[in-house]
């Protein structure tokens, strides 16, 4: 293999395996601008198992914080989000198994329905008001059938004793038709356990009939007693699959 | 396998002959499950591999196989083992794909990552030799669909 003579697209001859490793070390910005690279490369980044929209997706820190003081400019966004998200999914060729959001207000997901694995996590120090049932709206739960796993890190920064506005669609009962019927594991991090998490919990744990972890960390300034309690409500509530264990980790 | 030390032979596709230390080289997945199939017989062939390459691949096995090397030693080698030509960096991507090698795979896969982050994609196809082989139409329409990569 003489350098001098070999094709001139040096990473031409290399496996795609290894093109989507090579991707997958970039940001997911810099992986869709390889697109324009040549036309080998155009469809390359459309095979990404895992996408992982962070906040390198946004153009710029001051368009997240925008999100929360501006209606208006929320609107744009989201539908700008909206757009570019659709955009994505439409291009992609492949079952996406992975997908991570980070920083981010609302999420609504729809049309991925072979998403395998979700992880969301929250950095963001400055938001005042944050919270996890927000951020799975209902067109989210409707979307993934197929989610198997289910991570969510609020980070350590999170404003725990913050008193979180309320959200009244996050009941068992608003929500008759969702199954998870693939959910294996969820796991909270930092969970504050209010009143809406704990909704949470139950409805994963009514909707998830191949449930088999639910993994919460407390967030480290909860005292025990309000551990201990938690532990007792969760244990009233209805569990759909009967193999679920639930480990709640003392710090 | 349970003599002592064992050595085998490696040959690389332009008839050079390799001798190493049998748990050296089974740090490539390729040539433990040959030995382990106990399909090894004299000389291993190595086909997809030339002498230049598996010289670089075998300087690397042996330093991350002594003893009584510090982590800094070795991550000091390491940065100095991915700073190479292009060619040659794709010569030793080809290489720990197959021999199977996936801590010298995942080095170099983060190298030519790092070689294409933060550059344009003009920079890009000049660090790797591509060729543009859109048209100026073709361009502003990738540009188009996937606007928000490019602003």
């Amino acid at each position: 293999m003489d350098p001098n003579q070999s094709c001139p697209d040096v990473l031409s001859k290399v496996p795609n395996d290894v093109i989507d490793e090579i991707l997958m070390h970039l940001p997911f910005r810099d992986a869709v601008c390889t697109s324009i690279l040549s036309k080998e490369w155009r469809k390359h980044w459309c095979r990404l198992p895992q996408l992982t929209f962070d906040s390198d997706f946004w153009k710029l820190k001051k368009d997240i914080q925008c999100l929360t003081c501006d209606k208006r400019a929320t609107k744009d966004l989201t539908s700008n989000f909206t757009t570019t998200i659709h955009n994505i999914i439409a291009r992609h060729s492949g079952p996406v198994t992975k997908c991570t959001l980070c920083d981010m207000e609302t999420i609504c997901l729809k049309c991925v329905p072979r998403l395998a694995k979700l992880s969301l996590k929250y950095y963001h120090k400055d938001w005042k008001e944050f919270d996890v049932a927000n951020f799975l709206t209902t067109n989210f739960f409707e979307s993934c059938f197929d989610l198997e796993r289910l991570d969510l890190d609020y980070g350590m920064e999170h404003n725990f004793k913050k008193n979180m506005s309320a959200l009244e669609c996050l009941e068992v009962e608003a929500f008759p038709d969702v199954i998870f019927k693939h959910l294996r594991e969820v796991k909270l991090i930092e969970a504050n356990v209010s009143i809406r998490e704990m909704q949470l919990m139950k409805l994963l744990l009514a909707m998830s009939p191949a449930l088999v972890r639910m993994v919460i960390s407390p967030h480290r300034f909860l005292g025990k007693s309000a551990i201990v309690k938690t532990l007792a409500k969760l244990a009233e509530f209805e569990c759909a699959s009967p193999k679920a264990e639930i480990f709640l980790k003392l710090v | 396998m349970s003599s002592s030390t064992k050595f085998l032979t490696l040959k690389t596709c332009d008839d050079k002959k390799f001798v190493l230390d049998e748990a050296i080289a089974v740090r490539s997945q390729t040539i433990k499950n040959m030995v382990e199939d106990d399909c090894v017989s004299n000389v291993i062939p190595l086909p997809n591999v030339n002498s230049k390459t598996m010289t670089k691949v075998i300087e690397y096995w042996k330093k991350h196989s002594e003893e009584g090397v510090s982590k800094d030693v070795l991550m000091d080698f390491d940065k100095a083992f991915v700073k190479v030509h292009h060619s040659i960096l794709h010569a030793l991507i080809l290489a720990a794909n197959f021999l199977n090698d996936k801590e010298i795979l995942d080095m170099m896969c983060q190298e030519v990552a790092d070689r294409i982050k933060g550059k344009t994609p003009e920079e890009i196809r000049k660090e790797f030799d591509i060729k543009n082989d859109f048209t100026p139409e073709e361009e502003e329409e990738i540009r188009k669909e996937n606007a928000w990569a490019f602003e």
